[in-house]
């Protein structure tokens, strides 16, 4: 990673800097603590906990390189995706929102993060790297550095968004080794709703650094539905984190699909500071060849009456590796929170592997906590049951990793995407039992 | 229809079927009686394949193959059936999808077209009838919270949906209470006919009582010591097995 080798990290960073020279103050300054940390601490070291799991060695190993390179793609099939998604669906293509291929609502405030630094500074400064979860971070970090653009949502208060946002964000790189860094802010007022789905697509088969945060705040009563798909291709290495703010009463609920990428990294971070808030995250990822998936998520409980639910699910073929890592934290205040964590993994072959492990650092007296881990491998009798009926063995192994993995579907309410989940884990577990030997 | 010979089945080292021979005719419907760890269920489930038991000498044919040469889903699709004595859950996987596919791998074994989603539904509603479901359990993941009635009805819903030549029936009449017996009986009587073979294992003699058999046999450590008709039944029932023990 030779431009995040801290010589030539501090140089790139000067250079972007002339670049920008139209920023505002307030943004100059969260860059530069950024890179301070980062200066400072690096990259996690193997020993250090939250990646004991995700070896970055090879990752290391590449010689990325800041600034985008754009290949093009055909106007043609910006516009299949375009017609494809109907209402309002947005565009981002390395990192720019493209209007001329999004379709958005009248009344929805959408812009590029860019144009809205500029022109809604009000909106954007409270809320930019202002999430306060987990403190600082390297990717975060890095992202806060780097960043140039991605997507600005706002929501202003009592209004209900009744289409929910589809974004794609593609990433077409002209050369091997590009980087894409993103920052989102999603800004929900009071009292209102809105559903967001974010897809993370490869526009050709060149692999990159993958970066994306998405910082979403929800204000008193607000409610969002979240749905993030990552697919990109198996050379892309994603990094990317969801930070939300939870004030008094509001409610975020999220989905994640993880198939794509020869490592991907996804965090969930949500702080309930108010009381009365609550947040379901839900997820499963799909590994197979040589691929790590990783999801990582973390709760901060900060005040009373707050409700968390997790419930994850992994299913690792070929050499791949599944990595869970769920920390909530009940803080003293926080009585009578309500925190539920679950991670199921499957093991469909004898050299994947899984790492899971939950924590919990309860602090407060009057709560209702647990977690539970469950790791195992098709049931040989559930698969003897299925071709004593003249069922396949190929088709039995297939019939229960998707039971296994519609399970999470059924139990997070994702009823808008329910078909597309379904049918992108039917190509990826494809994928995974054509892979599979015996 | 089916012809065993000799068979010696071990599992985890230890050997259950010490020379089985039995000769099961079509049409025919043989009852296997005996004791608990006789080898009934292992009987059973070696000739459905379950693939933790191992035979060590002898054979079956089945129809005139070598029946252990055939995988698992290959017995089945000849027209061989085994309804389980503890059907097992497969969380996830819904009823009526399971039934669709078994079904239409049974259909295609036949050379007939497979049934899609509406056919299959009026093809079932009519077998669900004969066992008594309702189609609530259709909706619901295979065996997952059904009472052990239930799962024996859902196995029975099975054998009249696949319309097996062998169907082996493994103790189907445990833990069910009298009114759910006579509904089991019914619908397997209701399947009789000169192209299809019963085979009954049972530890019990009531079922008997509801499905007439035509030969009776009683298995005691891993082997047949004892066959007879539907009378030998009754005297098993009377006198108990210590009584063929002493003969």
């Amino acid at each position: 990673m030779i431009f995040m080798e801290l010589k030539q990290f501090q140089e790139a960073y000067e250079r972007l800097k002339r670049g920008r020279r139209g920023e505002p103050s307030w943004l100059r300054i969260l860059r530069d603590g950024a890179k301070d940390f980062f200066l400072r601490n690096g990259f996690p070291a193997s020993d250090n906990d939250a990646w004991r799991h995700t070896d970055l060695s090879a990752f290391r190993e590449l010689p990325f390189t800041p600034g985008e390179d754009a290949a093009l793609i055909s106007p043609g099939e910006l516009k299949v995706l375009q017609d494809k998604a109907g209402k309002n669906f947005i565009l981002v293509m390395n990192g720019k929102l493209m209007r001329e291929y999004s379709t958005i609502e009248p009344g929805v405030e959408v812009m590029g993060l860019e144009e809205a630094i500029r022109e809604k500074p009000e909106l954007v400064e409270p809320h930019l790297g202002q999430c306060g979860a987990s403190g600082a971070e390297a990717f975060n970090a890095l992202n806060t550095v780097f960043f140039r653009s991605g997507l600005f949502f706002h929501v202003p208060e009592d209004m209900t968004v009744k289409e929910p946002l589809q974004v794609v964000f593609l990433a077409d790189p002209a050369k091997e080794h590009a980087t894409f860094f993103l920052r989102n802010l999603v800004v929900i007022g009071e009292g209102s709703k809105a559903a967001l789905a974010e897809t993370y697509l490869s526009g050709n088969g060149r692999g990159y650094f993958s970066s994306a945060v998405t910082e979403v705040f929800l204000g008193k009563n607000a409610i969002l539905d979240h749905v993030k798909i990552a697919k990109e291709n198996a050379k892309v290495f994603h990094f990317a984190s969801t930070r939300t703010l939870l004030r008094h009463a509001s409610s975020f609920s999220s989905f994640t699909l993880l198939t794509g990428g020869r490592l991907a990294r996804n965090e969930c971070h949500a702080v309930l500071d108010e009381e009365g808030a609550a947040c379901a995250l839900n997820g499963l990822y799909l590994s197979d060849g040589d691929q790590l998936l990783d999801q990582q998520t973390f709760v901060d409980h900060r005040k009373p009456a707050g409700k968390s639910h997790q419930f994850f699910k992994g299913l690792m073929a070929g050499n791949s590796r599944g990595v869970f890592n769920g920390k909530v934290v009940v803080r003293q205040d926080a009585q009578k929170t309500d925190a539920h964590q679950t991670y199921k993994g499957l093991l469909f072959s004898d050299a994947a592997q899984v790492d899971a492990q939950p924590q919990l650092e309860i602090l407060a007296d009057d709560v209702q906590c647990s977690h539970g881990v469950a790791i195992g491998q098709l049931e040989e009798d559930a698969i003897f049951y299925l071709r004593s009926r003249g069922i396949g063995e190929k088709e039995a192994g297939r019939m229960l990793a998707q039971g296994f993995a519609l399970e999470v579907i059924e139990r997070s309410g994702v009823q808008r995407y329910k078909d597309e989940l379904i049918s992108l884990i039917d190509e990826k577990l494809s994928e995974q039992l054509g892979n599979r030997k015996g | 229809m089916l012809e065993i010979k000799d068979l010696h089945v071990s599992i985890g080292g230890t050997e259950i079927l010490k020379g089985i021979d039995l000769k099961v005719g079509a049409g025919e419907v043989h009852a296997i009686m005996g004791p608990n760890g006789s080898g009934k269920s292992t009987l059973t489930r070696v000739l459905a394949g379950h693939p933790s038991y191992i035979v060590t000498k002898g054979s079956a044919t089945y129809e005139g193959k070598d029946l252990f040469q055939m995988p698992v889903e290959e017995r089945a699709r000849q027209g061989l059936f085994l309804a389980f004595q503890y059907p097992i859950d497969i969380p996830g996987v819904n009823n009526a999808y399971f039934l669709k596919a078994a079904v239409n791998e049974m259909r295609k074994a036949k050379g007939l077209e497979e049934l899609d989603a509406m056919e299959f539904l009026e093809f079932l509603k009519e077998k669900m009838k004969t066992v008594e479901m309702d189609e609530s359990f259709l909706n619901r993941p295979v065996n997952e919270g059904f009472s052990g009635g239930e799962k024996k009805r859902n196995e029975i819903l099975q054998l009249a949906a696949l319309s097996p030549k062998l169907a082996i029936l493994d103790e189907t009449d445990s833990g069910l209470d009298i009114d759910a017996l006579k509904t089991v009986a019914e619908g397997v009587n209701r399947l009789r006919s000169p192209k299809r073979s019963f085979i009954l294992v049972t530890h019990y003699q009531r079922m008997l009582n509801y499905i007439t058999p035509d030969h009776v046999h009683v298995l005691m450590g891993g082997k047949i010591v004892l066959s007879g008709g539907k009378d030998l039944a009754f005297k098993l029932e009377e006198k108990g097995y210590e009584w063929v023990k002493q003969d």
